[in-house]
């Protein structure tokens, strides 16, 4: 029998980069190999966010307001991504049996989380770039592009990542979550700000919406790029700091969640087909 | 050794008694299957109940956001009413497909939808007709609650006629079609769940579920037609909204409605089949 020796205590982070890069090069391989899915997933998200602008315009797009809600579009279609490859793509390994063997590698389990996840939010990332790029020669003009954005726009990355992995965790635990996929990313989307900016909705409803995931960091990045507020203003109206608590907290939970989840499935037997 | 054998070998064609009481089986567990997901209806409720009411606020809406910062949180009965048609029959819909396609997926991962060719019931009959009744009572009881709490914001004035029924029974002929083909699909190819949301999206879009056919752009006159849930929808409207029987032609028509669901029927019929076949080839049944 061959074992894979680990030197002791040396090289761990850089086995752990490794692996991680190793992880988004694998993913993003898949997802070559799988372009027809890919044009799919781009159509759909181009032709959900024109259709809810349609709608909402009553019969056209009105740029402005698509200005308003883009930013919580593209954190919408990260998060989605995510959510589709944390959940169903576990889901789908745990039921071929895949994930059981990627638990056999000699590095511990937060590594290969942390190289799932990145990967996740790379691919997130790179579909929600290729719709920046189809809707912002319409929104241009309404948008006020400043490098300060790029603070709320972070956190709202990490939010989504956590709630990615909240969800891929609980999948561990609830066999059916993947019928109940849509629910989520519905509300997701009715919520965050996609649809109309979410100081728009009643005050309750903006307080209910401001615990859902990216709405916080989406609505911060707006008021940056279309409000022209700045950094500063967002610190001290204190925003920020709940974006990144948000952020933060989320991305702890979505950690826990997920290693109580592989720890339970390893110990009932429950990650294999 | 002994071994024991089915008093019906797979594959030999039952008497119609052996058939309907099949029939019955695939029922009674696609309702089984219904009741043990009820949490899942549970959740899904505030999901549907919540999207009717933002989409009715919001239809419409959006210069009035732009120009002003703020919208009238109003609902009025007629768009209220319009909007609720639609969107429960895209709800009967989308539970179907949506049912359908996790169900299939679950059994192709963990292997067990080849033991379903042990019966002798045809394939096609086993993946839709017990999921299809479950979810007509899942969507019911959703398009119920979406009624109740549509009801307490604003007054729905619907005519309750039976000739409803007429164009609701041909849609949901339709939704069969559309199951199978997605079911199909499943069957030959991974990573089809975007597939599945984007085709659910158009259908949502273009057959005028959320915005009146007229008011969708140009290139809309050649797909919106030939989707029955056009006319399904359309039908349905001019029963319960306007008070008038369905017409001979036209939108909605009886021409329309059954030609089209008739279309999609075969053509989910004829695509599964051809899939099935593939993936019996390329030993994909069990496993991708």
């Amino acid at each position: 029998m061959t074992t894979v020796a680990l030197p002791a205590g040396s090289g761990q982070l850089g086995h752990g980069l490794r692996m991680i890069g190793n992880e988004v090069r694998k993913v993003l391989h898949l997802t070559w190999a799988n372009r027809a899915a890919l044009i799919f997933q781009l159509g759909f998200m181009t032709v959900l966010y024109w259709m809810i602008q349609y709608f909402v315009g009553g019969g056209r797009v009105v740029p402005e307001l698509a200005a308003q809600t883009f930013v919580a579009y593209l954190a919408f279609v990260v998060t989605y991504v995510s959510l589709l490859r944390m959940a169903s793509g576990l889901l789908e390994e745990v039921h071929t049996g895949t994930f059981m063997q990627s638990l056999l590698s000699p590095l511990r389990p937060w590594v290969l989380s942390t190289g799932r996840l990145v990967a996740v939010v790379v691919e997130g990332m790179l579909v929600a770039a290729v719709l920046a790029v189809i809707f912002l020669p319409l929104l241009v003009s309404h948008l006020d592009f400043r490098w300060q954005a790029i603070v709320p726009a972070v956190f709202t990355l990490v939010d989504a990542a956590g709630f990615a992995m909240l969800i891929g965790g609980l999948a561990l635990f609830v066999t059916g979550v993947g019928a109940v996929m849509h629910v989520l990313w519905n509300l997701l989307l009715m919520l965050n700000g996609s649809f109309v900016p979410i100081y728009v909705f009643p005050a309750w409803l903006e307080a209910v919406a401001k615990f859902w995931p990216t709405a916080l960091g989406a609505d911060a990045t707006r008021q940056i790029l279309s409000d022209g507020a700045s950094l500063t203003e967002l610190w001290s109206d204190f925003t920020m700091p709940l974006v990144i608590g948000h952020a933060l907290l989320m991305l702890l939970l979505g950690w826990v969640v997920f290693h109580i989840g592989i720890r339970r499935g390893l110990k009932r037997g429950r990650l294999g087909p | 050794m002994s071994s024991t054998t089915t008093a019906q070998p797979a594959g030999q064609a039952l008497s119609p008694g052996g058939t309907l009481i099949a029939v019955g089986n695939e029922v009674v567990k696609g309702l089984r299957h219904g009741w043990a997901e009820r949490t899942q209806i549970l959740i899904e409720l505030p999901l549907f109940v919540s999207f009717i009411l933002m989409v009715g606020f919001i239809a419409g809406r959006g210069q009035q956001v732009a120009d002003t910062g703020r919208m009238n949180w109003a609902l009025d009965t007629a768009t209220a009413s319009w909007l609720f048609l639609g969107i429960s029959l895209y709800t009967l819909m989308y539970l179907q497909i949506q049912k359908l396609f996790w169900r299939q997926l679950a059994e192709l991962q963990t292997g067990t939808l080849e033991q379903t060719y042990l019966s002798p019931l045809p394939s096609w009959l086993h993946a839709v007709v017990g999921r299809a009744v479950a979810a007509t009572v899942e969507a019911a009881i959703v398009v119920a609650a979406m009624y109740a709490v549509l009801s307490l914001a604003v007054r729905l004035d619907l005519t309750w006629r039976l000739d409803a029924l007429v164009p609701l029974a041909l849609g949901l002929l339709g939704t069969t079609g559309f199951a199978l083909i997605v079911g199909g699909l499943a069957l030959r190819w991974k990573g089809i769940e975007v597939f599945n949301d984007f085709v659910l999206l158009l259908f949502m879009f273009f057959s005028g579920v959320m915005v009146a056919i007229d008011r969708l752009p140009a290139f809309s006159d050649y797909i919106s037609p030939y989707l029955y849930l056009t006319h399904v929808t359309a039908g349905v409207r001019r029963i319960m909204l306007d008070d008038q029987g369905l017409s001979t032609w036209g939108t909605g028509g009886y021409v329309w409605l059954v030609a089209t669901t008739l279309a999609w029927f075969l053509a989910g019929f004829a695509i599964f089949r051809g899939c099935e076949r593939a993936a019996k080839r390329s030993g994909s049944l069990s496993r991708y």
